[in-house]
């Protein structure tokens, strides 16, 4: 479910005119490692590649993967956006607009 | 257009400008285009490149080759994209004839980017490196020299003052030392619409209220604002500050000009770097504390269809927002809102420099399809609004898609409803 979800996203980001003006490398190489976990998960649990521990394997690289890319690239706001939220809303506050 | 040295110093100013917030601007966009919808040059053009975020690429490839790992090792490596003079010369018509720093994209951005505000930093390095508009680039100098962008001169206002006093047998009050209120006025409605000024007398005198304009700063219009300038924002700031200190009045009257009460309310103190000596008022918020008070007394109804236009930078980047709907529920009996009233307002398509840049005039009666579509929806006889500048580009774009909708300025509709004593 959560891989056809992905797939939306990322057909949308691909026709959508303005999306596609704007996405750069990043945003794709981000889709990717984040669906990579989820393809292998699928084909380790269900046993689609044999021997298991290969598929195993390849879906602990893909995690890990996914790690060393987050401390670097936009998934790190998933965390930072709480303070990224702070921040503006004190900033707006500050001038005295509504919120 | 430019040299070597204005890139540079072009390239210098936007690194200036790049402070905290902007880089965490710069990281945290998703790149989702949902700001292209909240745009009207994007949703009347149809083009990709007008969409909010797009517009500040010279600061973002600034940003990245200055204070990103992986733009700086790019840089290192010479596979970097540079500011270029062409890339700021095609910048230059979506920075300043396709925005008209509204700041409705600053509204929807899911992950709370102040787009508009970027824009008017990109804004700062265009002049640093001669890339601003014709139009803009004389209004701020004759803003600067003569004192008014539109060269309104000292003499031009004492006549207006001198025609209102003689048709109405209204005093209006120059240069009183110890007054309470300093009324500010636009190039515009000393121009075009002086009734602005008749209004103020009208509605200060049944009040009661102790005002005066002042012989050295009358004029309220920052376009250091909009060109992007913050030398000259700051000069024009200090003048209004000096004139109102001389007088010592206690307050300063913001009039019916969008982005004069950006510059002389929001941005002023930041620019002089210390806080006014008096308080910075709307003419809608006094007029709304008179109404509260009971000192502006109106009869009669103003029965005709109409709708309130909320100016962008009164509205949604100043906050008065409830005072106009209560002046209007004095004199207004058949009123009605347009779909996306208040703070989500479409801009007249003239704001931020805009009107004032001929190259732009084409593609800002493009973007008036916006407001003729909102008004198709409500079907109104008159409109209302609040700033001299939206009324004159309103006006323009009604004409010239023959919709027969007068303009009028809010506090004018009051003043026309005082009671008579």
């Amino acid at each position: 479910m959560t891989m056809f979800a992905m797939l939306a996203l990322l057909i949308h980001r691909l026709t959508h005119p303005v999306m596609k003006f704007l996405s750069t490398y990043e945003d794709y190489l981000v889709w990717l490692v984040t669906f990579l976990p989820l393809l292998t998960g699928y084909i380790a649990y269900h046993r689609m590649i044999n021997p298991y521990p290969a598929a195993l394997g390849l879906h602990l690289l893909s995690v890990e993967l996914l790690l060393v890319v987050f401390l670097f690239t936009k998934v790190m706001h998933a965390f930072t956006l709480f303070l990224a939220r702070w921040y503006t809303g004190a900033m707006m506050g500050r001038k005295g607009i509504e919120s | 257009m430019s040299t070597p040295l204005s890139i540079a110093k072009g390239i210098n100013a936007l690194k200036e400008q790049i402070d905290a917030p902007t880089a965490a601007f710069f990281s945290s966009c998703v790149h989702c285009g949902l700001c292209a919808e909240a745009c009207l040059f994007y949703t009347e053009t149809g083009d990709p490149r007008y969409t909010p975020i797009n517009k500040v690429e010279p600061l973002k490839r600034v940003w990245e080759s200055e204070y990103t790992l992986w733009g700086k090792l790019k840089k290192m490596l010479g596979l970097h994209k540079p500011v270029t003079d062409e890339l700021l010369a095609e910048w230059e018509s979506l920075i300043y004839d396709g925005c008209t720093l509204c700041g409705r994209c600053s509204m929807v951005c899911p992950v709370g980017n102040d787009i508009s505000t970027m824009i008017r930093k990109v804004r700062e390095g265009m002049v640093a490196s001669d890339h601003a508009p014709e139009g803009l680039v004389g209004a701020s100098t004759r803003a600067v020299k003569i004192g008014s962008p539109m060269g309104v001169r000292l003499k031009a206002v004492e006549a207006q003052i001198r025609h209102i006093e003689a048709d109405t047998g209204l005093t209006i009050p120059v240069d009183v030392q110890g007054a309470d209120y300093m009324a500010l006025l636009s190039s515009m409605e000393i121009i075009n619409f002086p009734e602005y000024i008749e209004s103020l007398a009208k509605i200060f005198k049944q009040a009661g209220i102790s005002w005066t304009l002042s012989s050295e700063a009358f004029e309220a219009t920052n376009s250091g604002i909009q060109i992007g300038s913050s030398d000259i924002a700051r000069e024009l700031v200090q003048r209004v500050v000096d004139g109102a200190e001389k007088l010592q009045v206690k307050y300063v009257i913001s009039p019916e000009c969008g982005h004069a009460y950006t510059a002389i309310r929001w941005d002023g103190p930041n620019l002089i770097g210390r806080s006014y000596p008096f308080k910075v008022v709307h003419i809608l918020e006094l007029l709304d504390q008179l109404r509260q008070s009971g000192k502006l007394k109106t009869s009669g109804q103003y029965s005709k269809r109409q709708t309130f236009d909320d100016p962008c930078q009164i509205v949604r980047k100043g906050g008065v927002e409830a005072q106009p709907r209560h002046l209007l529920g004095l004199v207004a009996s058949n009123f009605v809102e347009m779909a996306d009233h208040g703070k989500m307002n479409w801009c007249c398509g003239g704001g931020g420099g805009v009107s004032a840049n001929e190259r732009a005039d084409e593609i800002r009666l493009t973007a008036f399809k916006r407001k003729k579509a909102q008004l198709d929806e409500v079907n109104v006889e008159v409109m209302v609004t609040a700033c001299a500048n939206c009324r004159l580009v309103l006006e323009e774009g009604l004409e010239e898609n023959n919709m027969d909708i007068p303009v009028i300025g809010l506090s004018e509709l009051i003043s026309d409803h005082l009671t008579e004593e």
